[in-house]
């Protein structure tokens, strides 16, 4: 496999889940609404949403540096990079083929991170109230959630050999394995999915409420373009999270081959896969209140203590 | 009570005046002293065993008696063991119109703190020895020394704003601490308020919460209306209370013209009062959820709170139920073909609102946010003189239709109402004595439909009422017990009107229920008590 196709594949996957991102978050969105007996927006909501901001001019607060200004693009590039290591559609057949490291778990944990690291600053940099307060429980959340993602990549890892995503799907897809390390860590991972879409039961993107904000708090000082950019970058986050779900545990209809039926089915499973995660998610969401602040460590450490039993199982 | 007159002249050495007023069972005591003002309300307060209803501070200059007058109005504080319940004490203190002073008594009677600051910044009688100096209704820029509520004051002029330094807000200082400053303009729709927080982390240690944005002077508007004019303006004093605030003002100006309602017009009346509550509270119950993230709590409360709503424009052509009262009656009557439509709604209503309260109780995570959230302690509910779902939800059975019966609830003894308390004080005691008033609230809709009998829905007021006269109304609004205080002129028009809002009363409560919750809990806790800003500010 040549290192240029490997690279035009990866950018096209990218460019696939930027552009379905919004689309996912309005289909979340409208099942919501329908789950509470509400009509809703349309699934496409988002998209007008993100044209309306990028046609707005920016309001800057006094307090923020020449850095804020930046910042929401470098956090949407980090994001984008991410979006490239995740396998939503294709797997290269052969596995020494690919020799690109296009695809580490370990890279993707890090981009994360930057991604919400970078936000955080810049909620900072603005200097308001509940940019801090967002960006203080963000990253309290952020510290709870970012060792789940390791043990379970960890956890799969072991078992495949491998961190690169690309490899650890092929190779469940090949070895199916529904053992309980693998359930455990899958229940780690919605936990995990959960937290890091910013939904009930750990933060509510609906919310009016500023003093309960988390993520959505961070975002209250951007506007126009910077917010579209900090907002595409929240639906892309979502939808990266889901697709990793779905790579590791759900590897099934993925193309190995670029042949167009091959393609077609595994767009079509995709398809399929996010569905029934956002399912997942707006099921969730309509049947729990958001937990206490003061609870989230209970709740994210279900997850941390699924993600060390499932490492710990497989080593054992 | 007549030993209560003697002990408080025994008391003041005798400086003091007893009448009987502003109702037949009502006493006036008038202080010769305003010294002994600290003294009475301590007695009032204490061996009494009152509690503080309302402040009302009168401009009487062009009067024979040339000066400013204060009433303190106190009520039984305990109307259940306490006979009779219906019975108000008022404190009257003439105040010198030159030297506008009287002694603070909010060291002792922590209900009159507000009283007293907007005493001081509306008529200028300064409260001596008041432990927060702070303006209260009055804000930055404007000028001092200028006292609206004063009659020599023009309603009409645009006062020029002046320079303000920045509101000295209770600041908490230490390592860690931090202030978060919210509103008054805030990301939702919703009124504005200013709540200062100096928290460590999330945990909170004090709010300083300040109102009065929207102060628009309604009780000055009010003064020289015709009384069908100043009802429109009570019943606007807030949005969602506009029957408890235009019954109030009707009953007062009913008191004062000595007239009797009609029965049926009793009945109708009465009817939108629960109706009101009922919309309301369903409505508050939608809310709570909000607060919680609970969205299918939020969207089962506004479905219930709209199919109300909608009802309410079918019975009065206002969603909000405006313009059915009018002072002597009722302005439409309930044709026999839109009862069967009230008993559907009612009918859904009660089964989907019993629905909601199960899904709430049998789902832990929303439990687990309201239980323990927002304790609002028994002993500062009655220091502070809360009222409505505020105080019966830390355990104080008071309801103002029971002790001081108004609308049907005086025409027909007969209608007897069961008050729901509650002894947690938190998130979930409010939310369940709003739940259990609601359904109290269906099943008096229903046994008021069923005395409905034909008849007159209103009486004529006579031309020119007793110059003079007082009218002292309480009603219980879906917030608790508002108190309207009318005077008029010998035209008969009015000359002073207040309102003391059951809001009003609960607002200072709202801090100190907060002090148990962490910051992003605050919403939940401000949406259990679920206060109007508009009639506190007025």
């Amino acid at each position: 496999m040549e290192a240029f196709e490997h690279i035009a594949i990866a950018l096209a996957q990218m460019i696939l889940i930027a552009a379905c991102s919004p689309l996912v978050t309005g289909v979340i969105q409208k099942l919501k609404a329908r789950l509470q007996c509400r009509s809703g927006a349309s699934v496409v909501q988002p998209y007008h949403d993100l044209m309306k901001l990028l046609r707005k001019g920016t309001v800057q607060s006094d307090t923020a540096s020449g850095m804020f200004r930046v910042l929401p693009a470098l956090v949407l590039a980090a994001t984008l990079v991410a979006a490239t290591l995740v396998p939503a559609v294709w797997v290269p057949e052969d596995r020494a083929a690919a020799q690109l490291p296009l695809g580490d778990a370990i890279v993707l944990t890090g981009l994360l991170a930057l991604a919400r690291f970078l936000t955080a600053i810049g909620a900072l940099d603005a200097g308001g109230a509940f940019g801090g307060m967002g960006a203080s429980r963000e990253m309290t959340v952020g510290v709870l959630v970012e060792p789940v993602l390791m043990l379970v990549v960890f956890s799969v890892a072991l078992a495949g050999g491998t961190t690169d995503l690309g490899r650890l799907a092929t190779h469940r897809l090949a070895v199916p394995s529904f053992h309980a390390p693998d359930l455990l860590a899958l229940l780690a991972m919605l936990v995990l999915l959960l937290a890091e879409t910013g939904r009930i039961p750990v933060d509510n993107p609906d919310t009016h409420l500023e003093l309960t904000m988390l993520h959505e708090g961070m975002l209250l000082e951007h506007s126009g373009p910077g917010l579209a950019c900090m907002v595409l970058a929240g639906h892309l986050k979502q939808l990266v999270m889901i697709s990793l779900v779905a790579a590791i545990f759900l590897p099934i209809g993925l193309a190995t081959q670029l042949a167009p039926y091959a393609i077609a089915l595994a767009l079509a499973a995709f398809a399929a896969k996010v569905l029934v995660l956002s399912v997942f998610l707006a099921l969730v969401e309509s049947s729990y209140a958001k937990l206490r602040f003061f609870r989230l460590p209970q709740f994210l450490g279900v997850g941390f203590v699924t993600g060390f039993l499932a490492l710990s199982l497989r080593i054992l | 009570m007549a030993d209560l007159a003697e002990r408080l002249g025994r008391l003041l050495g005798g400086r003091i005046a007893v009448t009987t007023g502003p109702r037949g069972a009502d006493l006036t005591f008038a202080l010769h002293r305003r010294d002994d003002l600290p003294a009475a309300a301590a007695e009032l307060t204490g061996r009494a065993e009152m509690s503080l209803a309302t402040v009302v501070a009168t401009d009487e200059l062009s009067s024979p008696d040339r000066d400013l007058k204060m009433r303190y109005v106190f009520e039984p504080a305990d109307p259940v063991r306490k006979r009779p319940a219906d019975r108000f004490v008022t404190l009257q203190v003439s105040v010198d119109p030159d030297r506008p002073e009287v002694p603070s008594i909010s060291s002792l009677v922590p209900a009159a703190n507000w009283h007293e600051r907007e005493a001081r910044d509306l008529l200028g009688i300064a409260p001596v020895g008041h432990p927060d100096p702070r303006s209260l209704v009055l804000h930055d820029g404007w000028p001092a020394g200028l006292h609206p509520l004063r009659k020599a004051f023009d309603g009409a002029q645009t006062v020029a704003r002046v320079p303000a330094e920045e509101f000295p807000h209770l600041v908490v200082e230490g390592e860690g601490v931090f202030e978060i400053p919210v509103g008054p303009i805030h990301a939702g729709i919703i009124e504005p308020g200013h709540f200062r927080f100096s928290a460590v982390g999330d945990t909170v240690l004090n709010l300083d919460a300040r109102l009065f944005y929207t102060h628009r002077g309604l009780e000055k508007r009010i003064e020289g209306m015709s009384v069908i004019d100043g009802f429109h303006v009570a019943e606007r004093l807030c949005g969602v209370c506009s029957v408890a605030h235009g019954l109030g003002f009707c009953e007062a100006v009913e008191q004062i013209a000595g007239v009797t309602v009609a029965p049926r017009a009793q009945l109708v009346r009465t009817i939108a009062l629960e109706l009101e509550r009922l919309y309301n509270h369903v409505g508050d119950i939608g809310n709570i959820c909000a607060g919680a993230s609970y969205h299918y709590g939020t969207s089962a409360g506004a479905r219930l709170k709209e199919a109300l709503q909608r009802l309410n424009e079918r019975l009065s052509g206002n969603r909000f139920l405006r313009g059915w009262l009018i002072p002597g009656g009722v302005q439409r009557d309930i044709a026999d073909d839109v009862i069967r439509v009230i008993e559907t709604v009612l009918a859904s209503t009660e089964a989907q609102l019993a629905d909601l309260g199960h899904q709430i109780d049998s789902n832990p995570s929303v439990v687990d946010r309201f239980e323990g959230t927002g304790v609002l302690p028994r002993q500062a509910a009655l220091h502070l003189a809360t009222t409505g779902v505020t105080a019966r939800a830390s355990g104080i059975d008071r309801d103002a239709r029971r002790d001081h019966p108004h609308g049907a609830f005086a025409a027909f003894p007969g209608i007897k109402l069961a008050v729901a308390t509650a002894e947690t004080a938190d998130v979930n005691a409010r939310r369940k004595v709003r739940a259990a008033e609601a359904s109290e609230s269906i099943r008096l809709v229903r046994v008021l439909l069923a005395r409905l009998e034909p008849g007159a829905l209103t009486v004529a007021l006579p031309e020119l009422p007793t110059p003079g006269k007082i009218g002292l109304a309480v009603t219980e609004s879906p917030r608790g017990a508002s108190i309207h205080w009318l005077r008029l002129d010998p035209r008969g028009r009015v000359e002073r009107y207040h309102v003391r809002s059951a809001s009003y009363a609960n607002w200072p409560a709202v801090p100190i229920a907060a002090l148990t919750a962490i910051v992003p809990d605050f919403p939940l806790v401000n949406k259990s008590f679920e206060l109007c800003y508009a009639c506190t500010d007025r």
